[in-house]
Formats: C-alpha cells, sequence, structure tokens
C-alpha cells in the first residue's frame, strides 16, 4: 500500500515537475544583458521588428567604444514595446513613439516611464509647442492634437497624406507629407497659413544649424527654407541620388548617404558645393547620424534585420573610428551635451 | 439539469430512431487503393487525431500535441507554421489526396487552417522523402489522405465539443455505401473567443489581464463519392471547401484594443482513377485548388486580397516483377499555377513539368537498394536533376537499417520573384542534399515489446533566399548557407495487462545548425531539443493519455542575444467509449496545460493556461 501511494505521488510529482520550467521567466530574455555605461551622451534608438516587441534604446561610450542596450527594459522592468519610431527629448523629458504598440511614452531624464497615451493608429513623429503635441502617423492622413498635460486628444487636423514630419519651428508647425509642406500657426486656432507645394514628393527635411530648413525631394532637389512664411530657395541637385541625409550644425556640413559612399557638401552662397566624399562599410543602411560636438558620422546596419545592427563611426574626414553593435534595426540616435 | 438532460436524451434517442434500423457489417472486399511508393531509407510517421476527443482538430494543433515539431504559432487562433530538421518554414509541402495545396505565393503553409476529419490520416515524411511528388520539401512533407470505409447501408456520427474560453465545435459525417458505390460527406464548424487570461509581463505589476478581439471562427465540408467499375478500378471525386475567419490581435507590447483579420477561403477538387491489372498498377489524378486569402491591415485601414489557383495532374504506375525481385514506379506529373496579389504588376503564373521513376532492387531476403530520379521543367529556370540513393536491410523483421543519400531543391516562391517593390526575378534554387541513416529494431523482454526508431541526418542548404534592404528597398536574395545535423529518436514500450493496452512512447528531436563552426550566427526559432513524450491506458471502453511537450529554448535573433525560454506543458485526456443497441457513445476530456504553465511561443504572445475541451461522439 505504501509502495503504491510512493509510486503515485511520484507520479504526481512528475507531472507538475514537467510541467513547471521556470513560470517566472515568461517571455523573450536576453542572452548577454552587458554592462551599464556611465555615459548618457549618446542615445541609440532601436526601432525593432514589427509585431515582436523587440524596439529598445541604449546608450553608446565613445570614450570606451561599449553599449549598453536595453536601457528602459532595465529601469523599469518592461519591454519598451514595438516598433520605436523615434525619441525626443523636451523639457527634460523623454518622449518614444512607438509605432506598432500605437503608444508614446513620457520617461523622465533617467527613462523611468511616468506617462504614456494612444496615437491615431500608428504614429510616426512628434513635435511639442506651448503644452500641445503634434503627432503624424504612418496610414493616416491625420495630425493628432493633444494636451501636454492631461494627454487627451483635443484635434485632428486633415492633410493630404500621412505626414513623415511634423516639427515645431518659430511659434508655427510645420508638417510634411507627399509634395507639401503645410505651416500651422497653433496661436491662431491651428489655422493653415501657408502651403508650399514641390514639384515632386519630399524625401528629407531636416533641420541647419542657423534654424533654417532643407528640404530634398524626390528629384534630389534641395531647398533652403528660411522662414515658416518664406518660400523655398533652391540651391541645385545633388550630385549622386541621396537616401539618407544628416547635417553637421557646427560646421555647417550636408551629409548625403547615396549607396556605398557618403558626400559632404557645404553650402557657398546659394548652392550646394561638394566638399569631399568616402566609402562605408555598411551593406544595408537604415539610420543616419551626425554628431556635430564631435565631428561623427554614424552608420546603422541593420544586418538582415535579424541579428542585432551594427553601427560604424566616421570621423567626418572619413576613417572609420570604430563600429559597436546594438539593438534591432537602429534607426537613428539623439545627443545630449 | 433538466434542459441538459433533455438533450441528452434527444442525442441518444433521435440518431436511433432514424438510422439505427439498418446497419451493416464492412464488406469483406479488398478496396483498391493505390500507395505512392516511398523509399524504404526515409522516415514517415502516420498521425491521426481521435474523433473520441476532439470534434474538430487542425493540422498545426495535431502535431504540437502529438509530436515533438515544433510549431511556431502566432498566438491561440494565429497563423501556425512550422520548421522541420532545422530548415524554414516555406520548406515543408501538404499534399491533400495526393495534390499540392502549398500556396505558391509565400511557399508556406498555415498549418492552423487545414482541419482534419477522423477518417484522414495525415503521413510525416521526414527530409526528403517525398521527392517523388515534387521539390521544394527540403524539412519534409505532410500528405493528408481521406479514408475510405466501405460499409454498407447509411453510417456516420455526429460530434460536438465544448471547452474553455468559448470554444465550441461540431462535426458531421455521413456516409452511404453500396457495393460499388460509396458517398461520404464531411461538415464541419468550430469558434472561439480564445478570451485567456495571461500574464502581462508589459505591466509593472504584471497583472492578469485578458485576451481580447481574438475570434476565430471555421466551417467547412468535406465530400467523396467512390465508384468501383470493378474490383480493379475505383474512380473517386474528393472536394473539400474550408473557411477561416479570425482577428489578429498585436503582440502585447501593441495596441490590443484593435485587432488585423484574415479571411482565408479554400476550395479543392481531386478526381482520381485506380486500375489494376497485369501490366501493373495504375493512378491518375487531376486537381484543382483555389485559394484566397484577403488581409485587413487594421492600422492602414486597407484590405490586400491574395489569390492563387493550381491545377495538377499526375500519372503514376508501378509494378512489381517478382523474378528480379524489383519494384519500380514511373510517372508524370504537371502543373499550373497563378497567382495574384494587389503587390503584384500582374497576375504570376509558374507552370512546371516533371518525370520521375523509382527503381528498388532486393538482393537477398535481407538486403536491398533503391535509386529515385526526378527531373522537372519550368519556364525560366534551369532545375537541376534531383534524386536518391540508398541501400536497406532487414534482419528478419526484428531490425532495419537503411542509408539514404538524396538531394533536392526549392523554387522561390511567386512573391519572391514577382512582389512589387523589390521582388528578384533572378534569384536561383536553393539547393539542398541530405544524408539519412536510420535504424529500427523491435524487440521483447519481460512481457514488455519494445520498439526503437533512431535517424541521424546530416544535410546542407546552399543559396538559402532571404529578403534584404539594398537601396532602401527590399528584396530577396540567394545569400545563405547553412549545415544541419540532427537525431530523431522514438522510444516505444507495450503491454497488455488483461483486457488493458498500455503503451508509452518517448520522442526527442535535436538539431544542431551549422555544427563545428565557430561562427555565432544562430538560426531563430530552432530549438536545439524538442520531446513528445505519451502514455496510453486503454481498453474497449476506456483510454486515458498523459501527453508531455517540451521545446528547449531556442534564439529569436541571428545574433543569439535573445531567447525564449524552454517549456514543457502537460495534457490529460480521457473517453469512455460505450455501446448502447446499435449505436457507439463516446465521452472524452481533455485537460491541457494542466501545470497552467504561463508560456509564449513566439515573444508577447501568450499561450492559454489550464483549459479542458469535453468531446461528445455518437457513432452508427
Amino acid at each position: 500500500m505504501v509502495r503504491k501511494l510512493r509510486v503515485n505521488f511520484f507520479f504526481i510529482w512528475l507531472i507538475t515537475n514537467l510541467s513547471g520550467c521556470d513560470r517566472d521567466v515568461i517571455g523573450p530574455q536576453a542572452s548577454r544583458p552587458g554592462e551599464i555605461n556611465d555615459s548618457r551622451r549618446v542615445l541609440i534608438i532601436n526601432e525593432g521588428n514589427f509585431q515582436r516587441g523587440n524596439a529598445s534604446i541604449g546608450y553608446y561610450n565613445s570614450e570606451t567604444n561599449s553599449y549598453a542596450g536595453e536601457h528602459f527594459q532595465r529601469e523599469n522592468g518592461l519591454p519598451l514595446g514595438d516598433v520605436l519610431e523615434s525619441v525626443y527629448y523636451e523639457q527634460d523629458q523623454f518622449y518614444a513613439v512607438l509605432n506598432g504598440s500605437n503608444r508614446i511614452l513620457i520617461c523622465d531624464s533617467s527613462w523611468a516611464l511616468k506617462a504614456s497615451f494612444e496615437g491615431l493608429g500608428a504614429p510616426r513623429y512628434l513635435a511639442l509647442h506651448a503644452e500641445r503635441i503634434y503627432l503624424s502617423d504612418l496610414f493616416k492622413s491625420e495630425i493628432g492634437v493633444y494636451n501636454a498635460q492631461t494627454l487627451e486628444r483635443e484635434a485632428q487636423w486633415s492633410i493630404t497624406k500621412p505626414a513623415f514630419a511634423v516639427e515645431a519651428w518659430q511659434d508655427q508647425i510645420i508638417v510634411a507629407a507627399d509634395k507639401e509642406l503645410r505651416v500651422y500657426d497653433p496661436l491662431n486656432g491651428d489655422g493653415l497659413i501657408q502651403t508650399i507645394t514641390l514639384p515632386a514628393a519630399i524625401k528629407a527635411f531636416l533641420k541647419n544649424g542657423l534654424s533654417q530648413w532643407l528640404v530634398v525631394d524626390n528629384n534630389d532637389q534641395v531647398y533652403r527654407w528660411e522662414a515658416p512664411r518664406d518660400t523655398l530657395i533652391p540651391l541645385g541637385p545633388l550630385n549622386k541620388k541621396g537616401e539618407h541625409f544628416c547635417f553637421d550644425f557646427s560646421r555647417q556640413e550636408f551629409y548625403v548617404l547615396a549607396g556605398a559612399e557618403v558626400q559632404v557638401y557645404s553650402f557657398f552662397g546659394q548652392s550646394l558645393k561638394a566638399e569631399r566624399s568616402f566609402s562605408h562599410a555598411a551593406e544595408n543602411v537604415y539610420g543616419f547620424f551626425c554628431d556635430s560636438t564631435a565631428g561623427q558620422v554614424y552608420i546603422m546596419d541593420p544586418e538582415a534585420f535579424v541579428a542585432p545592427s551594427t553601427i560604424y563611426v566616421y570621423d567626418r574626414l572619413g576613417p572609420l573610428k570604430e563600429h559597436f553593435s546594438a539593438g534591432f534595426i537602429s534607426n537613428g540616435a539623439l545627443i545630449r551635451d | 439539469m433538466k434542459k441538459s438532460g433533455w438533450i441528452l436524451g434527444v442525442l441518444l434517442a433521435v440518431p436511433n430512431i432514424i438510422w439505427g434500423q439498418k446497419h451493416d457489417s464492412l464488406l469483406e472486399v479488398e478496396v483498391l487503393d493505390y500507395q505512392l511508393e516511398l523509399a524504404p531509407g526515409f522516415k514517415q510517421e502516420i498521425l491521426k487525431v481521435s474523433e473520441d476527443l476532439n470534434s474538430t482538430q487542425n493540422l498545426g494543433e495535431a502535431l504540437r500535441e502529438l509530436s515533438p515539431i515544433f510549431v511556431r504559432s502566432y498566438g491561440s487562433n494565429g497563423i501556425a507554421t512550422l520548421s522541420l530538421r532545422g530548415t524554414s518554414s516555406n520548406h515543408t509541402r501538404v499534399t491533400w489526396n495526393n495534390i499540392d495545396i502549398s500556396s505558391p505565393n509565400l511557399g508556406l503553409v498555415d498549418y492552423s487552417t487545414l482541419a482534419l476529419s477522423a477518417d484522414e490520416e495525415v503521413n510525416l515524411l521526414f527530409g526528403l522523402g517525398s521527392m517523388s511528388e515534387g521539390s521544394g520539401a527540403l524539412g519534409g512533407a505532410f500528405q493528408i489522405k481521406s479514408g475510405q470505409n466501405w460499409q454498407k447501408g447509411f453510417h456516420g456520427n455526429v460530434s460536438q465539443e465544448v471547452g474553455s474560453f468559448g470554444r465550441q465545435g461540431s462535426n458531421v459525417n455521413l456516409s452511404f455505401g453500396q457495393e460499388k458505390f460509396l458517398f461520404n460527406v464531411n461538415l464541419y464548424q468550430k469558434t472561439a473567443a480564445n478570451n485567456f487570461s495571461f500574464i502581462d509581463i508589459t505591466a509593472q505589476e504584471r497583472p492578469l489581464r485578458e485576451m481580447t478581439h481574438s475570434d476565430f471562427s471555421q466551417k467547412g465540408v468535406k465530400a467523396n463519392i467512390s465508384y468501383r467499375p470493378s474490383t480493379k478500378s475505383l474512380l473517386r471525386l474528393n472536394l473539400w471547401y474550408n473557411e477561416v475567419d479570425r482577428q489578429l490581435p498585436p503582440p502585447i507590447t501593441g495596441d490590443l484594443s484593435t485587432s488585423d483579420q484574415m479571411l482565408d477561403r479554400n476550395l479543392v477538387a481531386v478526381l482520381e482513377g485506380h486500375f489494376s491489372s497485369k501490366l501493373g498498377d495504375w493512378m491518375l489524378n487531376w486537381g484543382q485548388v483555389y485559394n484566397s486569402n484577403l488581409f485587413y491591415l487594421n492600422a492602414a485601414d486597407s484590405e490586400s486580397d491574395n489569390r492563387f489557383m493550381r491545377q495538377e495532374v499526375n500519372g503514376r504506375w508501378k509494378k512489381e516483377f517478382t523474378r528480379f525481385k524489383l519494384k519500380i514506379e514511373s510517372g508524370v506529373q504537371g502543373k499550373f499555377q497563378e497567382a495574384s496579389s494587389p503587390s503584384y504588376a500582374r497576375p504570376s503564373e509558374r507552370n512546371l513539368g516533371a518525370v520521375f521513376t523509382t527503381v528498388e532492387k532486393s538482393f537477398s531476403e535481407d538486403f536491398g537498394s533503391y535509386v529515385i530520379l526526378r527531373k522537372e521543367f519550368s519556364q525560366g529556370f534551369a532545375l537541376p536533376l534531383m534524386g536518391s540513393f540508398g541501400l536497406f536491410y532487414a534482419d528478419k523483421g526484428t531490425a532495419k537499417y537503411s542509408l539514404a543519400y538524396s538531394s533536392n531543391y526549392r523554387q522561390p516562391s511567386l512573391n519572391d520573384l514577382y512582389w512589387v517593390p523589390g521582388g528578384n526575378p533572378a534569384l536561383r534554387v536553393e539547393n539542398s542534399f541530405s544524408i539519412d541513416l536510420r535504424g529500427q529494431r523491435d524487440f521483447k523482454w519481460q512481457g514488455l515489446h519494445f520498439k526503437v526508431d533512431a535517424t541521424l541526418y546530416y544535410s546542407e542548404i546552399d543559396d538559402l533566399i532571404q529578403w534584404l534592404p539594398r537601396n532602401s528597398l527590399w528584396s530577396p536574395f540567394n545569400v545563405k548557407f547553412r549545415r544541419i545535423l540532427g537525431q530523431e529518436l522514438k522510444f516505444e514500450v507495450l503491454k497488455k495487462i488483461n483486457t488493458w493496452q498500455l503503451s508509452s512512447s518517448a520522442q526527442l528531436f535535436i538539431t544542431q545548425q551549422n555544427p563545428g563552426e565557430a561562427s555565432t550566427v544562430k538560426v531563430p526559432y530552432s530549438p536545439n531539443t524538442s520531446a513528445n513524450v505519451q502514455v496510453i491506458l486503454q481498453d474497449e471502453n476506456w483510454l486515458f493519455r498523459y501527453l508531455l511537450n517540451y521545446s528547449d529554448s531556442y534564439f529569436t535573433d541571428e545574433g543569439g542575444n535573445f531567447y525564449m525560454p524552454a517549456y514543457a506543458i502537460s495534457d490529460l485526456q480521457m473517453a469512455y467509449r460505450f455501446p448502447y443497441k446499435k449505436l457507439r457513445y463516446s465521452l472524452g476530456l481533455k485537460l491541457q496545460n494542466i501545470g497552467d504553465y504561463p508560456y509564449q511561443i513566439l515573444p508577447y504572445r501568450p499561450e492559454p493556461g489550464f483549459n479542458f475541451l469535453l468531446n461528445f461522439a455518437l457513432r452508427w
């Protein structure tokens, strides 16, 4: 009888144990969590794969050439979410826009989660101005306008195509979508002030160091925009078809990634001047970023999208300085000097 | 209680009144059915769903339950793909009554849509063993074959299942048979809300949340009409319409208040003729497959309708030349495929012709060898000759050993070639070869019957296709090379105790990618080890089954930076079968994930905890 009982208990023990493993360990785990580094200067934005929930942020320390990933997860004990499209640092707070999660996370300067709110479906870019948040969407031809305190949506602006850029500039809100640059005045009932239409769809819209903006269209024509109510000043075409663009504020240099080459332009009056070019080692480029203070260019290679990205750091004059491995699908960086 | 008693009474009484009066035994005739000859060097397993335990079960569910094959499921009602022997999800093929039903668009199969009937058998062919049917199945193939129950008169079964998370399903199978004629129709439907609770690891306090927007609905009909003009010939028409409509919620890192939607509809018709004469056995078939996949992407508020149509004809002949101890099977095949998608510039076509031959020669009672050669012709592709050569040895029926060398390839899918933007018409085929060494042994010891089956294989796949972003555009390229070393072990013990039969089996799959290499590149979603254990105790009336499914941890990226933890899920199943007059009833109960173990197969897609399924079936 005792033997039978033992057999029964053994059987129950076997079943419950085999069904066990470690029930507290659920979901994806980091194999090599890595070290925490002290530098908080260069924030790497890792978009992550769509519907995998593996978006992340990490800090790169250029002095030790070390990368410490999964910073949000370490700080909050939570995954960041799905497809981190963009990150902003405004008024001592980080704003992380998660496209796949349809969420915007608001964190303090050390990335402790403070609040979050929902986007319009697939949020993409964000601008903060006068206690309001302006949010674009990947699929919807609308801009969501939110109260920055209550995080309630107050309005929705209709535009012609989904916007790929929304910026606050000289107390105006600029929306770039397809061939149009739209200028809104948020202080005047969010009225549309002017619409500038380009000959081809806009490919890049980036700020230069003089509080001016550079616009590149699909014909690879470059324009300068000096004030929201002004028209665009054509600066001429690029030498090669550009795919990614960034700007060195300190040196007023315009970097264009074209295939296996990086071309560097300066401005000479109302025209572009090709200064130099250098080749890069990345096979697929997903992110391209200028560190104006350090005089470096970051080129992000997502490594076929199934492995952590490799980020190449080039000196502004061309030599490769370092390369390091970051998170999945790195798409940009944010520098806090 | 009163109401359920009344329902039970009706269920017991009505069939008895309607069908109970006529019930004939099985016809004592030999039913002609052309069986495809399989090279003895390849491993195969038969899988069959239990009508006592389920009214509805799809192939993905059955494989997860009854085999160690790693099924990648996108949550409880999501798409299910799998990888066999360390290959990719587009390296397996599924046939239904010898007609290929895999999608040429994607080149893969969603196993969650393939409803199985209790009278169907699934032949799991591991490795390159299905090459006489076609190229491309580098990991293996699943052959679903409808049964032929030549029983006189009107007979059938009805069953109904109910379970956790709003699951219910029903199945009606009706047959009418005469000496020369058999008609069978099988209707099924299933719905599930999938509103199970899960631990939300995306929130600080890890609260228990309920899954929403995860509805699943499936319905379909399978029918076959068979006619035997003589004992040496059979004509048969098989039809299958299947529809799956489901919500696809995002991972739990996403917005769970929304979901995408997918509607899959398939229609398959197969007309086949089997003939036997002095010149050998013949099989001719013609099949037509229509498939529509309508996907609604919620975030973009857009729909995408992807379709394909396939016509396939096969002619096969086989004969055994006993004087020369020789078996030969040869055949021809034609496939005409057309696919359309909003992402194609125009409907895309792929036509294929093929010839093959298999020769098996026995040199003695114990020892023999075989050769398979297959040549395919397809417009725009230089397709190599594929084949297999093997040796086999059988020791008085108690032990079998075989060795096989095989080569195969996979053509790029139509999406790979024609997707706009990015499709790459310059793609080459993926080439593969494998070596399989297999040993099987049966022996008895102290009243126990043991069966051991062990396979060791090594394979290489070259020119693997992968989509990569180049010049801001995603395109597929032939970029990769993979080496796979694996072992498959199966150990069975059988014992008869009075009227009870006790059987136990343990299966273990071990896969090593790129063995012996210093490379740090990992193959995502490919566990090194997976196992399935079954203990079954049954007699004429009772069935008890314990199942354990184990998967080792596996990486989710090629860099090996993230992994999914190992899991082991246990199920308990029991059924009671009882006759009442001329009817047979059964009541089945499945207790699944009895440890209530919280786990995910794909990141942030929780699987259900403890759940049950109660099934009632009636046969006459």
